[in-house]
């Protein structure tokens, strides 16, 4: 039984979504196909699923969803269910054998990556996360820079619970998906030490065209890109040829960075605020791993991508997720060329 | 009170009422001077004006409904048919539906609708059997009166209908490319010699036209008829080539050509002017021209003019941002298109149309003569439909001489007149001006920089520089007097003076804007061209030595 509820990333691809959630699934695809991905394992939706049902959450759950019979109507209504939901998953122990697996996944990667405790990413994936369809995109949680098995054994129910938040659980009613949902693996991942990281789009998204791919960076690590807290370097390169058509290089005042435990925002040095962070090689080659990644899976893409401060180039880039962009409005040259009439000719 | 307009009501000045309603009215003197005769005005010109609120309707343009026309003393005014806040807004995403199929493919639009067109000319005459110019003198009254009725009600309709929808989808991408060009690159597009090579290297129907010319005249040469050429009167020349076998198996050629190309008169917007098919002599002249042109000047210069604009839009993507080049280049295209379109329609809208026109109304005409209803001939430009369709059966039983008094003089009272240039507050002009750009085709600004201290400044340029002996012509009918080598200097020009490109090393206008026929031919034939200058005519006198310079859009006069 207990071989179920880890996997290694090795062990995983594209079949394995009920098991390990979408975006694991995907990782595991990368690596599969030969993209440099952070070693790691998963802790399996089968492993939360034993998980609620030894601990009895499970029951106490459709209790009170049974109760909840009417869909809430109000957001305290959302945030109540949400609370006692999350709190019947955080207030229990995960069960001893559980615990024990964890821990040894854990230690049997901290020695590969040949360190004691080596600090990793905790990330839920749902399973109807990270679909072409289904924008789930940040609905649940993640977690950078753990360290030790205790402090990891915390994040992994975090994630577990991080199911009903009530953000989680209004989208699920809004989609009609039942409020209760069991399906989640937690990803548990080396860290990359990030000098710089980022996305990259294999489509515009402004209007679809796949002639470009679309790179933004910042320093540190990705949380400022894709939060968009900060205005990243933004690269356009040619995706045929790997040419480096354009580059807007912004201010970079702040960023992420790994700090003892979590992250934590600093400010970025002066003499680095208007460096790029990435070099042309750099950046071409993340052009040229998106562009497979793309022709992969046939469908655009949006990449996340770590640069390794401790490692030197061609080693020190890594991907750490990839899913379907599903942002795409498609709008075509003739439309934009049309909008403009309205408002730059007509309404001058 | 409503001024009365040749009795055609639908163009009468309300002096209570239109100024208040549409604050001011502009004097359309682009068109309208020297005066329109009232048949003209009231059949082929009126349609224009009725198909532009017909495309604005069709394309739901969102701040116009068409033009507001009205002619006060035998002068036209027109105005915008502003619509308001409300209807704007209704209309705005309906107009961006319409206005796609324009973007996306031009020609998708304007191939089939050329086509329908030529269909339609040749079925109307085809049907009554008709294929020489003096075949329609064996069509009976009611058969006449019909293709007339046809002609005025259906088929100039139709033309105007098609011909309008182009010209407003035109106005509109071009204006839009023009502001966006100022956007991107600061510059002013139609003085901007960047934006003429992207322009440059397309052929219009016109040119095609006289390449067969020159074709036929090289024929000429090449069978030894060049002494045939040489009387001044071009009537003689014919008398000439029929002299001769060599000569009149040319002649046939030349009536082939005419009889398909033919059709279009010395005039495109009137009814009283021959038509080349009707008067081969009309032609010859332009001939005579070509003949001694070895090559075909466009030709000559066609390979390396498309070559030029290919470098022309890559150096101009190559500029803008990733996130621009897709729509810019969608757009560029359509302007190209469009572009062009504005020499290519001429052709199968208003020379062919115009040519129907003056063919029907010459016979009408003479058949009323004869008859007794009015002197002469020319009398029936003074007529309108009503009246042709009183008389046409019973003929001389009608009398349609006052009618055709009461117009004739308040025609000749206009002719001798200078029209108010504007009805109504002339400081709401810019605001009627700006609500519909096809307004603007009538009144396109020099673009003025003191800073260059020149002596005109033009609207739009063809770019090159020239410095040459000037020749001021003021009609196509004076083209003769041009010789090889010199710049010339008009009022505008049309189709009718295309043959000059030939000759001319750079050329000045009083009128014109960017998608005018001396811009576009300017850079067609590589000749540095100054457009919509205002007052070329009348400063500059023949003879003088002058400057221009089309990469700026000024004029230098050096005497």
């Amino acid at each position: 039984m207990t071989a179920l509820w880890i996997l290694e990333f090795e062990k995983i691809n594209q079949e394995s979504v009920n098991v390990t959630g979408t975006k694991c699934a995907n990782l595991g695809e990368l690596m599969r196909i030969g993209m440099p991905v952070p070693p790691g394992f998963v802790v399996t939706a089968q492993a939360f699923d034993f998980f609620l049902n030894e601990t009895g959450a499970d029951e106490e759950m459709n209790k009170v969803l049974k109760a909840f019979e009417e869909a809430p109507k109000s957001i305290e209504e959302y945030e109540t269910l949400s609370r006692t939901l999350s709190q019947i998953i955080t207030c229990n122990d995960v069960p001893k054998e559980l615990k024990e697996t964890i821990s040894q996944a854990y230690n049997a990667l901290s020695a590969e990556c040949k360190m004691e405790e080596v600090p990793v990413a905790v990330r839920s994936s749902g399973c109807a996360e990270d679909l072409p369809t289904a924008a789930f995109a940040g609905q649940y949680e993640s977690y950078l820079n753990v360290i030790g098995a205790h402090d990891l054994l915390d994040k992994v129910r975090d994630c577990w619970a991080s199911l009903f938040t009530s953000r989680a659980i209004s989208y699920r009613m809004r989609n009609n998906l039942p409020i209760m949902d069991k399906l989640m693996g937690v990803i548990v991942q080396k860290v990359v030490n990030s000098r710089s990281a980022g996305v990259a789009f294999t489509a515009l998204p402004s209007t679809g065209n796949i002639t470009w791919v679309m790179l933004e960076g910042n320093w540190g690590t990705a949380e400022s890109v894709v939060q968009g807290f900060v205005t990243p370097d933004r690269y356009y390169i040619h995706k045929e040829s790997l040419r480096i058509e354009e580059k807007n290089i912004s201010q970079k005042l702040k960023q992420h960075v790994i700090a003892e435990t979590g992250t934590r925002e600093e400010d970025v040095p002066e003499e680095k605020q208007s460096e790029p962070c990435f070099s042309d090689e750099e950046a071409t080659k993340i052009a040229d791993m998106a562009k497979h990644v793309e022709s992969h899976y046939g469908t655009p893409q949006d990449i996340e991508w770590a640069i390794e401060a401790d490692l030197p180039y061609p080693d020190n880039i890594f991907l750490v997720q990839t899913r379907p962009i599903t942002t795409l409005k498609k709008k075509s040259a003739v439309d934009q060329v049309a909008d403009l009439m309205l408002t730059r000719f007509v309404k001058r | 009170m409503l001024h009365p307009a040749y009795d055609l009501t639908f163009y009468e000045f309300d002096d209570e009422r239109d100024t208040k309603v549409y604050d001011v009215l502009l004097c359309d003197l682009v068109h309208g001077k020297p005066p329109l005769k009232p048949l003209y005005f009231g059949t082929g010109w009126y349609w224009y004006v009725y198909a532009i609120s017909s495309a604005a309707e069709t394309l739901h343009l969102p701040t116009t409904k068409g033009w507001g026309y009205r002619v006060l003393d035998g002068y036209p005014y027109l105005t915008a048919l502003r619509t308001t806040e409300e209807e704007a807004k209704a209309r705005e995403p309906i107009f961006k539906e319409k206005i796609k199929p324009f973007i996306e493919d031009f020609d998708g639009v304007w191939d089939p609708l050329k086509t329908e067109l030529m269909e339609m000319y040749k079925e109307a005459k085809e049907s009554r059997g008709l294929k020489e110019w003096d075949d329609i003198k064996k069509l009976s009254n009611i058969e006449l009166l019909k293709f007339f009725l046809d002609y005025a009600f259906v088929i100039n309709r139709k033309e105007a209908e098609t011909h309008m929808i182009m010209l407003v989808a035109t106005n509109y991408i071009n204006g839009l490319f023009q502001e966006m060009w100022r956007d991107l690159f600061g510059k002013e597009a139609p003085i901007d010699p960047d934006f003429s090579r992207l322009m440059t290297g397309f052929e219009a129907q016109d040119t095609r036209v006289v390449r067969e010319m020159w074709k036929l005249a090289r024929k000429a040469f090449d069978m030894g008829l060049e002494d045939a050429f040489k009387p001044e009167d071009n009537e003689q020349v014919l008398k000439e080539l029929e002299k001769s076998d060599q000569g009149k198996k040319w002649l046939k050629e030349y009536k082939e050509f005419l009889m398909e190309h033919g059709w279009r008169c010395e005039s495109m917007h009137s009814y009283d002017t021959p038509a080349w098919v009707e008067r081969p002599s009309l032609a010859i002249g332009r001939v005579k021209v070509l003949m001694a042109q070895e090559s075909f000047t466009f030709d000559a210069d066609r390979e390396r003019l498309i070559k030029e604009r290919e470098e022309a839009e890559k150096e101009v993507l190559a500029k803008l941002p990733v996130e621009q080049k897709e729509w810019f280049g969608t757009l560029m295209k359509s302007a190209q298109k469009s572009g062009y379109w504005s020499e290519d329609h001429t052709y199968f809208c208003d020379f062919y149309v115009g040519a129907m026109g003056h063919w029907i109304a010459t016979e009408i005409g003479r058949r009323f003569a004869e008859a007794g209803c009015i002197d002469a001939p020319e009398d029936v430009h003074f007529l309108h439909a009503h009246e042709i369709r009183k008389a046409a059966v019973p003929l001389g039983d009608v009398n349609l001489r006052p009618y055709v008094e009461r117009r004739k003089e308040a025609w000749e009272k206009a002719y001798k007149t200078n029209p108010p240039p504007f009805l109504g507050n002339i400081e709401k002009a810019q605001e009627v001006l700006r609500s519909d750009p096809t307004l603007s085709v009538s009144t396109q600004m020099p673009i003025v920089r003191e800073e260059l201290k020149a002596d005109l400044y033009g609207a739009a340029a063809a770019p090159g520089v020239v410095e040459g002996v000037a020749r001021v012509i003021m009609g196509a009918d004076r083209l003769s007097e041009l010789k090889e080598g010199e710049i010339l200097v008009a009022p505008g020009t049309s189709a009718a003076w295309t043959v000059a490109f030939v000759l001319i090393k750079g050329l000045i206008t009083d009128g014109g804007g960017a998608l005018s026929h001396p811009v576009i031919m300017g850079r067609e034939y590589g000749i540095p061209c100054v457009a919509g200058c205002l007052e070329g005519t009348q400063k500059i006198k023949t003879g003088q030595r002058v400057k221009i310079d089309g990469n700026l859009g000024v004029v230098y006069i050096l005497d």
